[in-house]
């Protein structure tokens, strides 16, 4: 029997370009030209590991929760008072208790994540309320909890918690390869995993998912208990970094996370998007802050361009995807 | 197991949803290796049956028996492990996935700790599109392919499982004569191998070329099952339908020749339609034939301003008018229900009284506010002359069945009042009952003064329902058939819409 070619292959185009996945490592190299050109302070080695290391790595692992849940076909609210809730229990857990072994501490924030990952899970997939609702309704409930326990940050975080944060290993950061590390798992599981296939099926298109036997609720609680436990791996960071934690830590995270993830090419509709895009996306946000302090321009100025960048961002992809 | 066990059988499975019975007593059997088909017309309850035996839907009572065992199939997933596999009539593809994922997902092949296992998985699809001899290129992602690839992807996904049963919902609607050779040698394969196939179509030329026994249902309800061979087309024909041709249309109306409620010259939109000149008389119908693309909605979307007119007169009770909007053209008398009712027509969401009303809610206004009581009783008034079959005005439109989804829809549009009504499609996807009710409806309409536009692609309906028929060929007019002095044939029309020749194929791929 022969085989007919009735399909041409697929080839390579220009547009490819311009597809969000793409698109976010075109931005992201014309701002660093930018950078170069408007200030001298900014290739400075203090200045990029300010900007790569210690900026973005905290950002970057709570955005890959997000990643995951906006896949799904859901939002999460919370991440923001979540990460200042487990970094206040981090500081508060080594005031109280002085001596306690920094590895139950964070065995105890991993805990706590996936116990908050659990209500979101609980709320929006078991109750079935919206998940922009419900993840706003956990917001509200943490940091009512934070201020309820502290109102001022808590500080004085032993060295020994400090080490991920400070420690070099042959000359390369503990913290970047902490970052790898956990980059690498979820890509895994994305890409490599039939939990990512499930993922992205389920974002995309929930009845589908359903008829063809995925479990698709289960796939939506998983999703949400990974983000509670990525949401603790970056309170560790962040605790471990600030030497301490505080009831505004995480504030902002939950729209600087999807503004990362909208300018990596993620879409708010759920099942399409990837992890790298979306780092490019907070690498993006961290370098035009970084532009911007090193420019004195005002952080209410700031802010303001950030809710542009939004704009610009979501309008330029929903304009591609009528086309 | 004996010879005389069936492999799947049905009993007494009945199904309703809110306001519908869809099916009532439903009593079947499959034997092994048998190809089977079902037949009947849209809505008569055939794809709701193939949810029940596939999980997506759960029976409201009766049994489904599998090798002799009564089983509850609570999910797809339980079907799947049954050996049951289906070819859905709507997509079951994931857009956003290449085809790979897609055929085998939720069955993906692992290595370890479930981590995929993607080149024995690129192995096996690209296994099964050779044995169905045809070439995809299975890293593609689902958004970019044709609706025909699609269709194959969907056949593959179906065949990547070892089924004991595969059902196929109208697997051939986007495949060309090739490709449902293809099929065909597939399914004559899989026969050889044991599977029992069910086989779901609206051609009933495949079903005498590939099926051994067909079931008939009709209204929910099976009709009649016997072996293909003891079967004509014409017996299968009446089975389905169950009454005569002649009875489904009301009698033409009796307008009269010179009286002419709107006059349209020249009428231009570029690139569709070109130079379109044509009459509406006061109390008919007007159908409007000819092949996909030929202009015919075209007409329509220019008269009422939903598409740019670039040239051409509008005359309309004898004085020139502009419809610049759908507004607008509500406004002057005009309404418009398009052929897509699910995306176009209903606003799924809302209760049947909001959909009735919402097109004339301005009547219903007492200083800016919604008087209910008023909007009700409009409401309920319509929807009880047009007979809507509801138990309640607050009932989510998309509770409805088709038919009565659209009586809602034309209940909308006679409470604007319209003289000029133009409708695409009326009975598309409605069952042979409510078709009837509506083709009464719109003649009423006519007879109490107003006139249709009507497009259908359903030639047998056009001349049933038209009183003239005007016959669209590549965006200009190629003729108008007057039916006063009785209905023209199909191969008037046809011969008109096409040119010189016609053949049936062309008629049927319209």
């Amino acid at each position: 029997m022969s085989t007919t070619t009735l399909y041409p292959a697929r080839k390579f185009s220009l547009q490819k370009l311009t597809r969000p996945g793409n698109f976010v490592w075109f931005i992201f190299t014309l701002l660093i030209i930018v950078c170069l050109l408007s200030s001298p302070f900014f290739f400075t080695a203090r200045n990029l590991k300010n900007v790569f290391l210690i900026q973005s790595i905290g950002l970057s692992i709570v955005t890959l929760a997000q990643v995951l849940i906006i896949i799904s076909g859901n939002i999460d609210m919370s991440v923001g008072a979540a990460v200042s809730l487990l970094t206040t229990l981090a500081a508060g857990l080594f005031r109280d208790l002085p001596g306690i072994d920094p590895f139950l501490v964070a065995a105890i924030i991993i805990a706590a994540g996936l116990l908050i990952g659990g209500l979101n899970a609980f709320l929006t997939v078991i109750l079935r309320i919206p998940s922009f609702m419900g993840t706003l309704a956990t917001m509200s409930l943490l940091q009512g909890l934070i201020f309820f326990y502290t109102k001022t940050p808590i500080g004085g975080i032993p060295k020994s918690f400090r080490l991920l944060a400070k420690y070099k290993l042959a000359g390369i950061p503990v913290c970047f390869i902490y970052f790898l590390l956990i980059f690498g798992i979820v890509a895994l599981l994305v890409r490599r995993h039939r939990f990512g296939t499930h993922l992205y099926a389920v974002g995309s298109d929930s009845y589908i998912a359903g008829i063809s036997g995925i479990a698709v609720r289960r796939v939506k609680i998983y999703a949400f208990l990974l983000a509670g436990s990525l949401v603790s791996f970056a309170a560790i960071f962040l605790a471990s970094r600030m030497a301490g934690g505080g009831p505004t830590t995480g504030s902002g995270y939950e729209l600087d996370t999807i503004t990362a993830a909208v300018i990596g090419g993620v879409s708010l509709s759920g099942g399409e998007g990837t992890l790298l895009g979306a780092i490019g996306g907070v690498l993006i946000l961290t370098i035009f802050s970084n532009l911007m302090n090193l420019l004195n321009i005002s952080s209410y100025i700031q802010m303001l361009l950030k809710g542009l960048i939004l704009i610009i961002a979501v309008s330029f992809y929903s304009k591609k995807n009528n086309e | 197991m004996t010879a005389t066990t069936p492999l799947l059988e049905f009993r007494k499975i009945c199904k309703s949803f809110p306001g519908v019975k869809a099916l009532t007593d439903v009593d079947m059997s499959f034997r092994k290796g048998e190809v089977h088909a079902i037949v009947g017309e849209n809505g008569a309850g055939k794809s709701t049956l193939m949810k029940i035996l596939s999980g997506v839907y759960q029976p409201t009572s009766g049994e489904v028996y599998f090798n002799g065992e009564q089983v509850t199939i609570r999910n797809p997933h339980e079907a799947q492990l049954m050996g049951v596999s289906i070819i859905f009539q709507e997509f079951s593809l994931i857009r956003h996935l290449d085809v790979v994922s897609n055929i085998f997902l939720n069955r993906e092949p692992t290595t370890f700790l479930g981590l995929k296992d993607r080149s024995t998985a690129v192995r096996k699809a690209k296994e099964l599109f050779r044995s169905m001899d045809v070439d995809i290129d299975v890293n593609r992602n689902i958004s970019e392919l044709s609706i025909v690839e699609q269709q194959l992807v969907e056949i593959a996904k179906a065949l990547s499982v070892t089924a004991q049963v595969l059902i196929m919902d109208e697997p051939s609607a986007p495949l060309t004569d090739k490709e449902l050779k293809k099929l065909f040698e597939i399914i004559r394969s899989l026969k050889a191998k044991g599977v029992t196939v069910i086989y779901i179509s609206h051609m009933l030329e495949e079903i005498f070329e590939i099926c051994d026994r067909v079931t008939v249902i009709k209204d929910g309800v099976v009709t009649h099952t016997d072996e293909v061979k003891n079967m004509t087309k014409d017996l299968l024909v009446k089975k389905m339908v169950g009454r005569d041709i002649d009875d489904i249309y009301p009698p033409l109306g009796t307008a009269g020749k010179d009286d002419n409620l709107l006059e349209v010259t020249g009428l231009t939109s570029t690139p569709r339609i070109n130079n379109v000149t044509f009459t509406l008389r006061r109390g008919e119908v007007l159908g409007l034939a000819g092949m996909v693309g030929a202009g015919r909605s075209e007409i329509i979307k220019t008269l009422i301003g939903l598409n740019p007119k670039d040239n051409g007169c509008i005359i309309f009770e004898g004085s020139p008018i502009e419809n610049r909007s759908i507004a607008q053209a509500i406004e002057n008398g005009f309404y418009y229900i398009p052929s897509d009712r699910k995306n176009e027509g209903i606003i799924a969401d809302m209760t049947i009284m909001e959909n009735t009303t919402i097109a004339s809610l301005k009547e219903h206004l007492q200083h800016g506010i919604i008087n209910r009581k008023s909007e009700r009783l409009f409401a309920g008034n319509e929807n009880k002359k047009l007979r809507t079959k509801t138990s309640s005005l607050e009932e989510q439109i998309k509770n409805l069945s088709g038919g009565n989804q659209q009586k809602v829809l034309l209940a909308r549009a006679l409470l604007t009042r319209p003289k000029v009504f133009c409708i695409v499609e009326p009975t598309r996807g409605i069952d042979v009952g409510a078709k009837h009710e509506i083709y009464k409806i719109i003649r009423d309409l006519c007879n109490s003064g107003s006139s249709v536009i009507m497009v259908s692609s359903e030639l047998p309906e056009v001349i049933g329902m038209s009183d003239r028929i005007l016959v669209m060929k590549q965006g200009t007019v190629a003729g108008i058939i007057d039916q006063s002095a009785g209905r023209a044939t199909e191969e008037e029309v046809l011969s008109l819409a096409v040119g010189h020749e016609y053949s049936l194929h062309a008629k049927e791929s319209n």
